[in-house]
């Protein structure tokens, strides 16, 4: 993955309208545990985000159709199901990821950098660049 | 956190029925897949999901 993919992969990134099946999975079995969220579930997404993280720009495309998810399932336990309990640790769940987010946010820093180096700031510029890089 | 546009629909399933835990699995992730593809909830969301991960602002985190 080169910061350049990352950059347009961050500005053509739009927000999932589909609960992605980790997010279906998690509220299953907060459901099939009488209302609550015993930690080896959120243990258990923790380890899928992880091997989401190792995959590459399309996984992290998919983990951010997951921090969605989360966030839905956080609003509908709150204003819904009025269980603020698990809503908070849902949120502090996300909260946890916040390293992985910074770097990310460094990453696309760079290539804004690298963008405005370049002077143009087109796309086909930048593509060029990623080239050489990876040559 | 408000939803707004669409409306939703808060009705519960029937309950008393033997299908009711499934009536309500259904309730729910219909309510949650509503929301998310509600653009003006995907908004709020986002803003949400800014503040949990960072102070860092919708213009840093997405150019």
């Amino acid at each position: 993955m080169n910061i350049y993919d990352l950059l347009r992969a961050a500005r053509d990134y739009e927000p999932p309208t589909r609960l992605h099946p980790l997010v279906i999975e998690t509220y299953d079995a907060y459901d099939a545990h009488g209302g609550r969220l015993p930690p080896r579930t959120l243990d258990g997404l923790g380890q899928a985000l992880d091997a989401l993280e190792a995959g590459g720009l399309s996984g992290l495309i998919e983990l951010a159709d997951v921090f969605f998810g989360l966030a839905v399932f956080a609003w509908f336990l709150e204003d819904k199901l009025e269980d603020a309990l698990s809503a908070e640790a849902v949120r502090e769940f996300i909260r946890a990821r916040r390293d992985l987010y910074a770097w990310i946010v460094g990453q696309l820093e760079l290539a804004r950098q690298e963008e405005r180096r370049l002077g143009s700031g087109s796309h086909a510029r930048l593509v060029g660049r990623a080239r050489e890089v990876q040559a | 956190m408000k939803l707004d546009g669409e409306p939703i629909d808060t009705t519960r399933p029937p309950s008393g029925l033997e299908e009711e835990t499934e009536g309500a699995r259904s309730f729910a992730l219909d309510q949650m897949a509503r929301a998310l593809a509600s653009p003006s909830f995907r908004a709020e969301l986002r803003e949400t999901l800014l503040g949990l991960l960072g102070d860092l602002s919708t213009e840093r985190a997405t150019g």
